[in-house]
């Protein structure tokens, strides 16, 4: 019968155009994902890579509003104190949009400082549980501050800001002046603003290698030699160490607070 | 009997005319059915995002507003693009106005491609209102914020060129830009091939809400055909069923998830042009494929 | 061929079979090798019960459907070719055009989709809103409109593009009496002008009134075809219409009639010939069916 001859050949167009445009589609999605508008998972295997494609499949579309919904959520665990739940909600949130360079500095800015302040201050609410434990969540917090950020570094590797908070952890939370240095200098690098290269710097003067001294006095030499505005008290006080400790001669010393 | 042969000696080419006499009347009925009510939802819906939650950074904010704008678009698009279409062909048929139409020397591929044009005016237009209204609150409230960090930075007395041009620059990132035009667009496109799909289907199905469903199953499914894809394209199947599933999914189902800009519009990427070309001209291609689909269907539909 | 050879309809040999659904093989029957001619000119009434086949066999003379077997053709052209349709202007039954556009602007929809100019589409508006007195009602929305008034504009629809055939499905369905007549008269007059038509009813009288030829439908089969007198006319029966006649006139009749060889048939009101006609080959069906499921 003609209808079903018909039918036959619309099931055969479906089927033909449906194999030949597949290789379209492929090389289409290579380029949407170029350009990240497809995420590209770096470091996982095709098994991992379907895993997170499926999972940002099922929200069709809608992904950067599930996950703004997320962050607000976020926030109320936040406001609540409940650091689980802003960890778990971050976790997400930064799966669904990892190239929102935001979440994971906001993700990262929760763990290591508003959680761990919440363990190491003293308020009511955590009165009842012991040191030992307390301690051991603040430095879990740490951990999980770092890692967000090292995660994000994955998606954006040429992100200043990561190194910069990652920096700012090594020098604040979990002082080792090393890491610091070594995220300060990354951050300078990337981005190229001067007071990043300054605390890097400040960073090296904490190290006890005398060519990291060195490296950190050419540095500050050359900052508060572009005049009046480049020569603040810290720039000074460390100019002043590192003149001491790598014996300057005193007529190439700076002159403030003789 | 060669019903395809002679209608097809005389009228060779579509007649532009006819099917925007076509395209036009289907917008006016479903103009008529009281559609553009949902205006008044999203003006709602951005007033809402774009001002009610102060208490997130301005960032946040700002990304919010666009999420809650392109997931209002996104959906009221495909809800148009399904339904509107799914209404349409039946309707015609209960109130016989398909039977006078047809009867008129109208080729049934007109016909279609007319029904089909309409609800894309529809979408069109619907998503025209909404981006004039989205783009302007967003502008309104990127220069509420930028007011405001510049008065921070004053406070701050840190005032500085450098500052002030950093954060109006993450500010304007963040605020109006052409791209958002782009990932207007490319929800357009996602529910042009919606339509056609459920125009297709229409063509077919015995019931309007047999349409509407597997429209919007598609619409899920879709987002997942690249999966389907990337197995079938490596070839590693780990059972002959998975390998029937899998290739029945890759082939029968278009990928939706190519006209997906929204997000990474969000994110700050910028659209090449290139890239811009490329996914309407595969949206071309999809729609071409299910309306010759639809048209072989229809034109030996019994009404 | 010269137009003026071709029949306006030419139906041959048509049958459709529906399938239906989960019984393969077995399909609904709903015309069986109907075959219908017209001549330009005539009126042509179809006359059936609903699920006779009328409207399937309209719907394939029309292109609408596909039979299953035979040819339809209209003034020599294929049915479901669209050349076939710039002849033809179809009134289906009970039509519910857009009902946001008014009279006037449902003309012009039609009129564009036809594929006339404008000029010729504000023409022909004025001349059939005339034609249907519809004028005062041209700006009205179809929403608004009556039964009547809603068949007459379908009317004028279908003539916007001047088809020499008519095909009406209907025509007066569902409209009151008066609409019914100005409906009828109008179809009259069209003939007049030359235009052929055929009409699908399943009210007898109507079509009597004023089809020159009728064929009978009756479970897909084309059973009756004739002119009316010759449907009509029941060669050895007659009729004796009285007025005024007395019980007593009655008596005597009857005994007089039981003195000869002649059989009373019925003394009554007289009725419409041709739903009788109808009536008796439907209980002669009926009685065939039980013999058949008795045997």
């Amino acid at each position: 019968m003609k209808g079903h001859k018909s039918t036959l050949l619309a099931l055969a167009i479906i089927v033909t155009s449906g194999v030949l445009r597949l290789p379209l589609e492929a090389r289409l999605e290579k380029q949407l994902t170029e350009h990240h508008f497809r995420e590209g998972t770096p470091g996982l295997d095709m098994r991992e890579q379907l895993g997170q494609m499926g999972f940002v499949a099922a929200f069709g579309g809608f992904r950067s509003l599930v996950a703004s919904m997320l962050d607000m959520l976020a926030y109320i665990s936040f406001s609540n104190s409940e650091w689980g739940e802003v960890d778990r909600n971050y976790a997400l949130i930064c799966r669904l949009q990892p190239r929102m360079e935001k979440y994971w500095e906001l993700a990262s800015w929760h763990m290591a400082y508003n959680a761990v302040s919440y363990y190491k201050n003293s308020n009511p609410a955590t009165e009842q549980i012991r040191q030992a434990v307390k301690d051991s969540l603040v430095s879990d917090y740490i951990e999980r501050g770092k890692s967000y950020l090292q995660q994000g570094l994955v998606f954006l590797p040429e992100n200043a800001n990561f190194h910069r908070d990652l920096a700012h952890i090594f020098r604040d939370k979990d002082p080792n002046p090393p890491k610091a240095a070594e995220h300060y200098r990354k951050a300078f690098e990337l981005s190229q603003r001067a007071h990043l290269e300054r605390n890097y710097a400040y960073e090296l003067v904490k190290c006890s290698e005398p060519n990291r001294w060195r490296e950190a006095y050419e540095i500050l030499k050359r900052h508060y030699d572009l005049g009046d505005r480049h020569r603040s008290a810290s720039v000074i006080r460390d100019l002043k160490i590192l003149e001491k400790r790598l014996h300057i001669p005193v007529i190439l010393r700076i002159e403030e607070g003789q | 009997m060669e019903a395809h042969a002679s209608t097809g000696n005389t009228y060779h080419a579509l007649s532009p005319a006819r099917i925007w006499v076509l395209a036009t009347s289907t917008l006016t009925q479903l103009v008529r059915m009281k559609v553009f009510y949902f205006l008044i939802i999203f003006i709602a819906l951005l007033f809402g995002a774009g001002f009610l939650f102060i208490s997130l950074s301005f960032e946040q904010e700002l990304k919010l507003l666009k999420d809650i704008a392109f997931g209002a678009m996104s959906l009221f698009s495909l809800i148009f693009a399904i339904v509107g279409t799914a209404i349409l062909i039946p309707k015609d048929v209960e109130d016989r106005t398909l039977y006078t139409i047809l009867s008129k020397p109208v080729p049934r591929r007109e016909y279609l491609a007319g029904k089909l044009l309409g609800v894309l005016l529809l979408v069109g237009i619907s998503l025209l209102a909404m981006d004039v209204i989205f783009t302007a609150i967003l502008y309104l409230r990127q220069n509420i914020i930028l007011t405001n960090q510049l008065g921070i930075l004053d406070a701050k007395e840190i005032a500085t060129p450098e500052n002030i041009e950093n954060v109006t620059a993450i500010i304007k990132n963040q605020g109006v830009r052409w791209e958002l035009q782009a990932a207007v667009f490319s929800i357009f496109l996602k529910a042009a091939v919606l339509a056609s799909i459920c125009m297709l289907l229409s063509t077919f199905a015995t019931s309007t809400m047999f349409t509407i469903i597997v429209g919007f199953a598609i619409f899920f499914i879709g987002h997942g055909q690249s999966l389907a894809r990337e197995y079938f394209l490596q070839g590693t199947f780990s059972s002959p069923v998975e390998k029937l599933i899998t290739v029945f999914l890759a082939i029968l189902f278009p990928d939706l998830q190519l006209f997906n800009l929204t997000d990474g519009v969000v994110s700050g990427e910028p659209v090449p042009i290139e890239l811009l070309l490329k996914i309407t001209a595969i949206a071309a291609l999809y729609l071409v494929i299910y309306n010759v689909v639809a048209i072989l269907i229809f034109s030996e539909k019994e009404l | 061929m010269t137009e003026a050879e071709n029949p306006a309809i030419s139906i041959n040999g048509i049958s459709k079979i529906f399938p239906l659904p989960f019984r393969k093989g077995k399909g609904l029957l709903a015309v069986d090798n109907v075959s219908i001619r017209l001549e330009p000119g005539e009126i042509y009434g179809l006359i059936g019960p609903n699920g006779s086949g009328k409207s399937t066999t309209m719907k394939i003379l029309l292109g609408l459907v596909t039979p299953t077997h035979g040819t339809s053709t209209i003034f020599g052209k294929a049915s479901h070719a669209v050349e076939s349709k710039h002849e033809v202007g179809f009134l289906p039954e009970n039509p519910y055009f857009y009902k946001h556009l008014t009279g006037a602007e449902t003309l012009r929809f039609y009129g564009r989709l036809c594929g006339l100019s404008h000029t010729q589409i504000r023409e022909r508006t004025e001349e059939l809103l005339d034609l249907v007195e519809l004028q005062g009602a041209r700006d009205r929305r179809l929403g608004g409109y009556s039964k009547g008034m809603l068949q007459r504009i379908g009317l004028a629809q279908a003539l916007i593009h001047r088809p020499k055939l008519l095909v009406l499905d209907e025509p007066t369905a569902g409209v009151d009496p008066v609409g019914s007549r100005q409906i009828r008269d109008l179809i009259l007059k069209l003939s007049e002008e030359g235009i052929t038509v055929f009409l699908c009813s399943h009210l007898l009288e109507q079509v009597q009134e004023i089809c020159h030829r009728v064929g009978i439908i009756f479970r897909g089969k084309l059973v009756r075809e004739g002119t009316l007198e010759e449907l009509i006319s029941v060669e050895d029966q007659t009729e004796i219409i009285l007025r005024n006649a007395s019980p007593h006139l009655l008596d005597q009749l009857r005994s007089l009639v039981a003195s000869e060889q002649t059989e009373t048939i019925r003394i009554g009101k007289p009725r419409t010939t041709l739903e009788r006609l109808f009536l008796d080959h439907a209980a002669s069906d009926r009685r065939q069916n039980e013999e058949k499921s008795l045997s």
